[in-house]
């Protein structure tokens, strides 16, 4: 472990793990989403005007 | 060669940061929409650099780094802090820009007082004064940190420092605005990540690798230095403090305004989701590097005396000089896009909210309004210096004192504001009273040794409840009708679309958007020119 203490290793590791991990989540979600409103959107407005 | 490299180095970025000002003082002088919230035209990566070049300033290269070199493995507890930046993303900063558009709001305590009805002006006073004195603090800590590199890098006086670098940066936010400061802060977000990315890179192999480094610091500093509890081998009371105090720091996010303003200048809501990926990537290696060079720096130089110099020592011992160079303008950009983000909220305040929606009913026109704020930026900007030349207290805790203020006092109202319907305006108005006064109470004596940001926050928390409980909230038609606007849902059980949205949306023509990528999309929305409400159209 180079005399890096477990805890040490942990905090380095998983805190931007779960983070990252979290925003990757939710922006996919998103998009989805986007994808759903766009065509509800053009539904309402079928002119595109 | 070193120095004389890289003062030339640093002089020509300075040059080139006052020649962006100078291009876009025209842009600037389109209206006071442009001016300050850049006309809501401002694309995701801009803005995400922008939030996160001004969030990070001087307590990033020198208070952070500084932390990291004195508490080892605890400073990364910051980094943690940025769990808070997510909730913005998540859950605050599509509703600010939706809130801020409906109620055609271009400052927060424009925001507030048209969410709260408050023809009193009380809350544009309350929050005039707390931006006025706290900023001045943050944009001295920026000053201080100014004059740390100068003397450490460039072997000026620390005097000089200050008085340079401050000048230069009060010029270009004069002249470019929002525009100017958010461009600027895109360049700056880019270098401050490079620099807090290379640095503990080289100072590592430097040491002869990563392992090495845990290895020198466990015999030379003991293991609890490795150990984010805060100088114990074990979670104890005194860690748990120091862990809380660390994550309130994070607090901060919510409330700043120079912050949430950000979220004003979205082109639309749907930029946020890639504000967030850009941003916590970008949190990830600055909070991260900026730890790791303290204590790398912690094995290579262990005898300095002042744990803050240890960034600026570094980058010239480690670095070729041009490189240094540019790390140190990276350096100098992040408290320059701290330093010029809150020059501009504080005299937007004082020109928008005091000069003329307070003394002048609304009926200032713009170029005046614009003049004024210029003015008050460089009242700001020199009485910020002139206190930084005897600071109180180091970068860290200077900034995070003045952080502290700013968030207690606007992000409970804020926060609650988008969420509840029943705060009131004396609700909010007490909050952001009692968070600022429980902040300096609990800085000067504290009854526990935690920061002042985390207990005030809660407080002014509680006070808005406590007294919305009592008092009666904001109604009338237009009031219910702002409300409806605001929380109507669609058939996806979202918010219904803004019309900026809907404009985004439309923006594509009439291809198929179903059949699109989010590449294509975001592409297309880059290279579309969208304007979306702009509070002076039509005047």
């Amino acid at each position: 472990m180079g005399g890096f203490p477990l805890t040490g290793w942990l905090i380095m590791i998983v805190p931007p793990v779960l983070m990252i991990l979290s925003v990757v989540l939710w922006y996919v979600r998103e998009v989805k989403m986007e994808k759903l409103e766009n065509e509800l959107i053009r539904k309402n407005d079928p002119g595109g005007e | 060669m070193s120095h004389t490299g890289i003062l030339v180095i640093v002089i020509l970025y300075l040059l080139f940061l006052l020649a962006v000002g100078f291009w876009y003082s025209k842009a600037s002088s389109a209206g006071s929409s442009e001016y300050f919230l850049g006309g809501r035209k401002m694309g995701p990566w801009v803005l995400s650099m922008s939030e996160k070049a001004s969030e990070s300033s001087g307590f990033m290269t020198v208070g952070l780094p500084g932390e990291g070199y004195s508490t080892g493995m605890s400073s990364v507890w910051n980094a943690v802090s940025a769990v808070f930046s997510i909730f913005n993303w998540f859950f605050f900063a599509k509703r600010i820009r939706r809130l801020s558009e409906i109620l055609k709001s271009i400052t927060i305590p424009d925001l507030l007082s048209a969410r709260f009805q408050d023809h009193s002006h009380v809350m544009r006073m309350v929050s005039i004064v707390v931006m006025t004195v706290f900023q001045t603090v943050y944009v001295c800590a920026q000053f201080v940190a100014f004059g740390v590199l100068f003397e450490v890098v460039l072997g000026v006086s620390f005097s000089v420092g200050v008085i340079v670098g401050g000048i230069i940066t009060i010029i270009y936010t004069i002249l470019g605005g929002f525009f100017a400061v958010a461009l600027t802060d895109f360049i700056q977000g880019l270098l401050i990540a490079f620099a807090l990315f290379i640095l503990p890179i080289l100072a590592i192999i430097e040491i002869g690798g990563f392992n090495r480094m845990g290895t020198l610091l466990d015999q030379s500093m003991g293991t609890e230095f490795l150990q984010p509890f805060f100088g114990e081998s074990l979670l104890t009371l005194a860690g748990l403090i120091g862990i809380i105090s660390y994550l309130f720091i994070g607090f901060g996010f919510n409330g700043s305004p120079h912050i949430l303003i950000r979220y004003m200048a979205l082109r639309n809501t749907r930029d946020v989701k890639r504000i967030a990926l850009i941003g916590i990537i970008w949190m990830m290696i600055a909070y991260y590097g900026a730890s790791f060079i303290g204590m790398s720096g912690a094995v290579l130089f262990p005898d300095l005396g002042n744990p803050e110099h240890i960034f600026p020592t570094m980058t010239v011992e480690l670095l070729p000089w041009w490189l240094a160079g540019l790390v140190l303008a990276g350096a100098l950009s992040a408290m320059m896009s701290s330093i010029d983000s809150m020059l501009l909220i504080a005299s937007s305040t004082i020109a928008e909210d005091l000069w003329n929606k307070v003394l002048h009913k609304d009926e200032l026109d713009e170029d005046k309004t614009i003049l004024i704020s210029r003015i008050a930026t460089a009242v700001i900007g020199v009485f910020g210096i002139i206190i930084a030349l005897n600071p109180l207290d180091s970068v860290f805790w200077l900034a995070v004192f003045a952080w502290a203020g700013l968030a207690t006092c606007f992000g409970p109202p804020v926060i609650l504001s988008l969420f509840w319907k029943g705060v009131t305006k004396w609700g909010a108005i007490s909050g952001m009273i009692v968070g600022p006064v429980v902040t300096v109470l609990w800085y000067f004596f504290p009854p526990l040794d935690i920061y002042e940001g985390g207990p005030a926050f809660i407080a002014a928390l509680l006070t808005i409840v406590l007294v919305s409980l009592v008092t009666h909230p904001p109604k009338g038609g237009d009031f219910d009708r702002m409300w409806d606007e605001y929380t109507e849902k669609s058939e996806l059980g979202r918010p219904v679309p803004l019309p900026s949205d809907v404009a985004s949306v439309k923006a594509l023509k009439k291809s198929d958007v179903s059949t699109k990528t989010e590449k294509e999309i975001v592409t297309q929305l880059l290279n579309s020119k969208i304007r979306t409400v702009s509070t002076y159209v039509g005047k």
